[in-house]
């Protein structure tokens, strides 16, 4: 569990503005570009999926989550039905579950306030792994203003580039918007591994749903995903009881 | 298939998960419940299905691409990546920008 203990104050840290900076800093050093490129791609992606700039939008700024929308266009493609493409969805996106659970103590008030319902909202891997990496030099009181604040900056950084790179598909050129495809995969594998790499009971999860994927999308190419992860999931899990942990 | 139902139905998928990990989190206590631990296992085997395919078996355009140098570019930017341990935002550009080139010289 994260420990969300109070820190010592800096006495330059405790007016809103100086902590917008501050996660404007942290946002903008390297999360934002990635964000800003991923979601570019995204735009793009959606383009030639046929959805229009509104409906690209909203995926962007509804469901948030670039696997989940990854997914959404990939079982769209495949035409796939909605019960498929809403389990798909549910399932990349259930690894939110933990991640909110770990945010409780930072949203916790002597009042109780309904907050914590739009903040969830913005829970997404890089703002959530910014946030757990720079939550501590932030006073105990300030944090959830930085969590806003730095999830805010994201999500408008996110909303912009899929409107930028849906609008700039057509100059972009056949060639750019192909080789901008890889961007998500390999942030996607670069984040995961990382993780995959420090907890080795998930990077089994990760390297057994991936041997899994191809034969099971050979058999269907539309529940080849969900099978594999379910199956692979599965699998670690009970290697993870069977060894104690 | 109305696209706007999709698209709502997937933000409430996506939503459920977020808000009841808040909700449990206020409950219950994380080290007795194994089913948060088997779905954070499915979730990243899942992630971590979409992205392989993504790459080997893509649906998108991006099958345009010889599978060999879409697995070489990803290969060399993970690497550079977890042995600098940041940049992430430049090897992915070095990626992009070697994709490209790919295609313009027709390899």
């Amino acid at each position: 569990m994260i420990d969300a203990s109070p820190n010592t104050i800096k006495p330059n840290f405790n007016d809103n503005k100086t902590i917008f900076f501050v996660a404007f800093k942290d946002i903008f050093s390297l999360p934002a570009l990635a964000v800003a490129i991923t979601f570019f791609s995204l735009g793009n992606l959606y383009f030639h999926t046929h959805f229009d700039l509104v409906q690209t939008l909203l995926t962007s700024m509804l469901v948030y989550s670039l696997p989940g929308q990854i997914v959404l266009s990939e079982q769209f493609n495949l035409n796939a039905s909605m019960i498929n493409i809403f389990i798909s969805v549910f399932l990349v996106n259930i690894r939110f579950l933990p991640m909110s659970f770990v945010l409780v103590p930072f949203f916790r008030e002597e009042k109780k306030s309904k907050w914590y319902l739009i903040g969830m909202h913005f829970v997404a891997i890089t703002g959530w792994n910014n946030f757990i990496e720079n939550y501590a030099k932030i006073p105990t009181k300030k944090r959830k203003v930085y969590y806003f604040y730095s999830h805010l900056l994201l999500f408008l950084t996110a909303t912009v580039f899929t409107f930028l790179g849906f609008y700039l598909v057509s100059f972009i050129g056949e060639d750019l918007y192909i080789a901008l495809l890889i961007t998500n995969p390999i942030y996607f594998l670069s984040l995961f591994v990382k993780s995959g790499l420090v907890k080795k009971d998930i990077g089994l999860a990760m390297l057994l749903g991936a041997i899994l994927v191809i034969p099971f999308s050979l058999i269907s190419i539309e529940w080849g995903v969900i099978l594999s992860g379910i199956i692979a999931g599965s699998l670690s899990f009970y290697i993870a009881v069977l060894r104690g942990k | 298939m109305d696209i706007y139902l999709v698209i709502l139905g997937a933000a409430l998928v996506t939503y459920v998960p977020r808000v009841l990990g808040y909700f449990l989190g206020e409950r219950v206590n994380p080290d007795n419940i194994k089913i948060f631990i088997w779905m954070e296992h499915v979730a990243y085997a899942i992630v971590f299905s979409v992205t392989f395919r993504l790459i080997v078996l893509p649906t998108n355009d991006l099958k345009e691409i010889d599978l060999w140098w879409r697995i070489f570019v990803t290969l060399l930017a993970l690497s550079l990546y977890l042995w600098v341990k940041r940049f992430l935002f430049a090897f992915i550009l070095l990626a992009v920008v070697l994709l490209y080139a790919f295609q313009r010289l027709g390899l």
